[in-house]
């Protein structure tokens, strides 16, 4: 299956979580509530969405899995250099969105109010 | 729920990521349940993961995975379209539905009907049928009953020294406990009253798995003199103060203290008639009249016993283990060999629930009639909104629409009827279950635990599921296969679609038919039962009970000094023709026992009901004595009056006054009472049974303490006016005594009543909605029809037809539909009312007269239905009719 296609932009779920993991290494409830918290509760991931988010993750080499559940501890999932580019990717394109809609004076410039 | 529902609902994704992830989600799942607190959170909990695993499911499922990390680029790719296109077939469905309203709305509160009233039945069945005790390990609780088959008494109580024999040998139960329920004065409480007493062994509540929410319960070895409240009369007499922990109160003037408040949801389920207990006690000698807890007499077979089954045992082995230790007892003692003792183990869930199983099951039935008959209506206005669009789907097909779309557009329109119906039901079931359990009838035990769970919630969601496929796809079915364009191009009706709305007509009629008959049945029952003469007067009569306290009585003497002074105070109030005590009051069928007389020997002794009685009774309740005398202050201790039944039993075409009849009131062996008179029969066990033999004592004699005695006061006046007036003179003899249970004698037969009319309120209730619908559908059917030959009408009144012929057409054919509807229902009630056997009092299943009235009632009412239409038909002006058309 590979890495997607690079210039499709992410979907909310995908992207909260790659931004969950590049902070730290989590494992799947953390990560969870760690969006909930972020987005002030916005985006709330059902466990469906966000393990078959973590699942094709897997599949497409963006995360990988550190610790391996033993007696039932669970499972951490950390960021690959795979991810961190599809992440530094989105963002960049979000970046660029950004740049363009201050320089057509859609949004307001973070220094002049500073 | 949960567990079970969790791996269900994992089994929808591919097994590689059940194994990758299924224990993280069980992990989360349980994790997010316990950040929410209430029933409702939880609920709401469950819906959104139902929602998000399916959804996340079926994606992980899907073909093109890749694409679902990021945004899909098309809308055309396969998932995401199929849910966009069911929004859109579901926009569809809503405006298509909003071009008819009125059908639709018609449609709707048809369904929210059915839905509604078969939730709220089963939400009754459920919460006293279905849903286990909330006891801990609920399932392993079983009775143990006593059967005297002599007396004909089986199921019944154990005397104490049985249970103590049953406590200590047992191997098959880890625990058993007894209850005795009795009614004792509570003082030392700001007002004094009569307190529904829990007598029970201090194993109990532990048994049962419940704790205290103040202080704590009755634990082994506790000595006597402690008391647990119950949450009620903690919340008012103690005002829910804390301080009542510790606290001595008393009953009956002996003094408990008070060591922890009960639970306000417990309740004790061992009675099949629910009853309220107000505070408990233990075990304890203050009985006078003897020891309950020991005595191994025959007549003091009180308690109710029950029992947990050891984890290793099966209830076939506790009923082996039972059969033995009844074998000893009958073995040891002859009165337990001579009634016929056994014992019976039964699940205490069964013995609670068992006699009102077939009440509910039978209303059950009744209300599904009345969904079927609902769908069959519902189903029949969608035939007639499909007739009227037949052109547009024609023309979707001859556009090269497939007919699966079509299909589909049909079913989203019944989804978006059956959901909005269904809602609407469900609302109105929560609504109507308060109303439902607020009937309150004595006979229908856990009433109070009627609520709105998952499982009823899912039985409603079922039912309008079931009830969209079939509106949903009979309209479907009338797409025709053949003569596409001929049909596009001409006429409107089919004759196939007319049949079948006719049969449904049918079938509706039918249904109704039964469920009239059987409401009729009911009905006729009741009536007769009402008029069944008990052997008494019921009217102008007062009845309320008393107990006085062992502590400051003597018994007999004290006790029967007291109910004669009462007896004759009451009788000098003004208004008051007479007074009389009575224990039990009639229509209780608690103490029964045997008795050898004439010819009745003591080899065939037979059963009786036993009753005691002051002189004053019989004249006060209307008994005539037949031949002989009443009772009189100065009768000796060893007489009795017998009823007209036992006399001519014993001594048939002789006299029996003077002789005597053996009879064992108290467990001491069979005693000699001389006959002195001869009472007319008194259906004292049930209204709906002839009338046992009964043998009446003195009470004066055995007036005992510490137990509830009926007073029954013959007015002149309205009977409920004598209630103050009688209280005052109580408390002029003795503040401390309540008076108890006051209520006319009317109401309190009438209560007897309860279970018949709550069964025949529902059951008629159904039946009208039922007849109401099928009069409806057929009114629908015959004016579509006049609708539809406006034309021919026209045309023939053209030609010189007059009305009366015109009116007679119409007419036909719902006198048509009718007849075979009622024919068919008349041979399904022939089949059918023989399941209400057990129901009914005085009537045959196939009694003439309800098939009768019923057959006429309906084909009048369905003359009526059909005669609106015919009406409109002949009033048709031809000159528009033939311009328009």
């Amino acid at each position: 299956m590979g890495s997607s296609d690079a210039r499709a932009p992410l979907t909310p779920a995908t992207l909260h979580i790659l931004l969950s993991l590049a902070q730290a290494d989590r494992h799947g409830y953390a990560v969870r509530q760690d969006v909930e918290a972020r987005t002030s509760g916005d985006l709330r991931l059902g466990p469906g969405t966000l393990y078959e988010a973590l699942h094709r993750m897997l599949g497409a080499g963006w995360v990988d899995v550190v610790a391996e559940p033993v007696e039932r501890r669970r499972k951490v999932y950390r960021l690959t250099p795979a991810g961190q580019a599809e992440l530094a990717t989105e963002l960049e394109r979000l970046d660029a969105i950004v740049q363009f809609a201050r320089a057509s004076k859609l949004l307001p410039d973070p220094g002049s109010h500073a | 729920m949960s567990d079970w529902y969790l791996t269900a609902l994992l089994r929808l994704f591919p097994r590689k990521f059940r194994r990758q992830h299924g224990e993280e989600i069980r992990h989360d799942v349980a994790a997010e349940r316990g950040q929410r607190p209430t029933r409702l959170a939880r609920a709401a909990l469950w819906f959104e993961i139902t929602i998000d695993l399916l959804r996340s499911a079926r994606r992980v499922r899907a073909p093109y995975r890749h694409q679902l990390l990021t945004h899909p680029r098309t809308a055309t790719s396969g998932g995401v379209e199929t849910m966009a296109s069911v929004l859109q077939d579901l926009r569809h469905a809503v405006r298509a539905l909003l071009r008819t309203p009125v059908t639709s709305l018609v449609i709707v509160l048809t369904l929210a009907l059915g839905i509604g009233m078969n939730t709220s039945i089963f939400s009754v069945v459920n919460a006293v049928l279905l849903r286990p005790f909330e006891y801990r390990e609920p399932d392993r609780l079983v009775h143990i009953g006593a059967n005297y088959a002599s007396d004909g008494v089986f199921d019944s109580n154990h005397a104490g020294g049985i249970y103590r024999r049953i406590q200590a040998s047992s191997d098959t139960l880890v625990e058993v406990a007894a209850v005795r329920n009795i009614q004792q004065n509570l003082s030392g409480v700001p007002t004094p009253l009569q307190a529904q007493v829990g007598w029970v062994s201090d194993n109990i509540f532990s048994m049962l798995g419940v704790s205290a929410i103040r202080g704590r319960l009755f634990s082994a070895n506790d000595p006597p003199g402690l008391a647990v409240l119950s949450h009620r009369l903690w919340q008012t007499t103690f005002t829910a103060d804390p301080e009542a922990i510790g606290q001595v109160v008393a009953l009956d003037g002996v003094p408990y203290t008070i060591i922890g408040v009960l639970p306000a949801e417990f309740r004790l389920r061992v009675w099949s008639s629910p009853r309220r207990i107000d505070i408990w006690k233990l075990p304890d000698n203050v009985w006078a009249n003897g020891d309950v807890w020991d005595a191994t007499g025959l007549s003091f077979s009180l308690l109710k016993v029950f029992g947990r089954l050891h984890d290793d045992a099966t209830i076939e082995q506790a009923r082996d283990e039972m059969g033995a230790i009844a074998d000893q007892v009958r073995e040891e003692y002859s009165e337990y060999r001579e009634a016929g003792f056994d014992m019976s183990v039964v699940p205490l869930l069964e013995t609670v629930v068992g006699n009102v199983r077939p009440t509910l099951l039978l209303l059950m039935g009744a209300v599904g009639f009345v969904l079927l008959i609902a769908c069959a209506n519902i189903v029949g206005l969608m035939l007639v909104r499909a007739q009227g669009r037949q052109r547009e789907m024609l023309l979707r097909l001859a556009l090269g629409s497939p007919r699966s779309r079509i299909v589909r557009l049909l079913l989203s329109e019944a989804l978006v009827l059956t959901l909005v119906g269904g809602a609407i039901g469900a609302t109105l079931a929560v609504a109507t279950t308060d109303l439902l359990a607020s009937f309150r009838p004595d006979g229908l035990p856990r009433l109070d635990a009627v609520t709105m769970d998952l499982r009823v919630l899912g039985f409603a969601l079922a039912a309008t599921l079931v009830c969209t496929l079939v509106f949903g796809l009979a309209p479907a079915t009338t797409i025709g296969r053949t003569g596409l364009v001929t049909r596009l191009a001409g006429n409107r009706s089919t004759p196939r679609l007319g049949r079948l709305r006719d049969a449904l007509v049918v079938v509706q009629i039918a249904l109704s038919v039964v469920l009239l008959i059987g409401a009729g049945l009911l009905t006729a029952s009741l009536m007769r039962l009402r008029s069944v003469d008990p052997g008494f007067q019921t009217t102008q009569l007062l009845t309320f009970s008393i107990s006085l306290p062992g502590a400051r009585y003597e018994w007999p003497a004290g006790t029967g000094r007291f109910h004669r002074q009462l007896e004759e105070r009451i009788e000098t109030l003004p208004g008051v023709t007479s007074a009389g005590v009575i224990w039990p009051l009639p229509l209780t069928d608690i103490w029964s026992g045997q008795y050898v007389a004439g010819d009745v020997t003591e080899e065939d002794r037979a059963p009786s009901q036993y009753r005691l009685a002051t002189p004053g009774f019989f004249a006060t309740v209307g008994i005539p004595i037949r031949s002989g005398r009443g009772l009189e202050s100065t009768d000796a201790a060893q007489v009795a009056i017998i009823s007209r039944a036992l006399a001519e039993r014993s001594w048939p075409s002789q006299n029996p006054l003077g002789r005597h009849v053996r009879a064992d009131p108290w467990g001491r062996g069979l005693t000699e009472f001389e006959v002195i008179g001869v009472a007319n029969d008194v259906r004292y066990r049930r209204l709906r049974e002839a009338p046992m033999e009964t043998i009446y004592f003195d009470s004066r004699n055995w007036s005992w303490v510490d137990w509830e005695v009926d007073f029954v006061v013959s007015s002149q006046v309205e009977p409920l006016a004598l209630v103050d007036p009688i209280r005052e003179l109580l408390s002029d003899m003795d503040a401390e005594i309540p008076m108890a249970e006051v209520q006319t004698m009317a109401a309190y037969v009438d209560a007897r009543l309860a279970p018949n009319r709550y069964a025949l309120a529902l059951v008629g209730l159904f039946a009208s909605v039922a007849g109401l619908l099928a009069m409806l559908g057929l009114y629908g059917v015959v004016s579509h029809g006049v609708g539809e030959r406006t034309r021919e009408i026209g045309i023939r009144m053209a030609l010189g037809s007059d009305r009366g012929h015109i009116a007679r057409l119409i007419l036909t054919r719902g006198a048509r539909l009718s007849f075979v509807g009622l024919t068919l229902g008349l041979a399904g009630s022939l089949g059918l009312t023989r399941l209400l056997t057990g129901f009914l009092f005085g009537v045959a299943p196939t009694d003439p007269t309800t098939f009768i009235t019923i057959s006429v009632a309906l084909l009048a009412v369905s003359l009526t239905a059909s005669y609106l239409p015919a009406r409109r038909a002949v009033r048709l002006d031809v000159i528009t009719v033939l311009r328009t058309e």
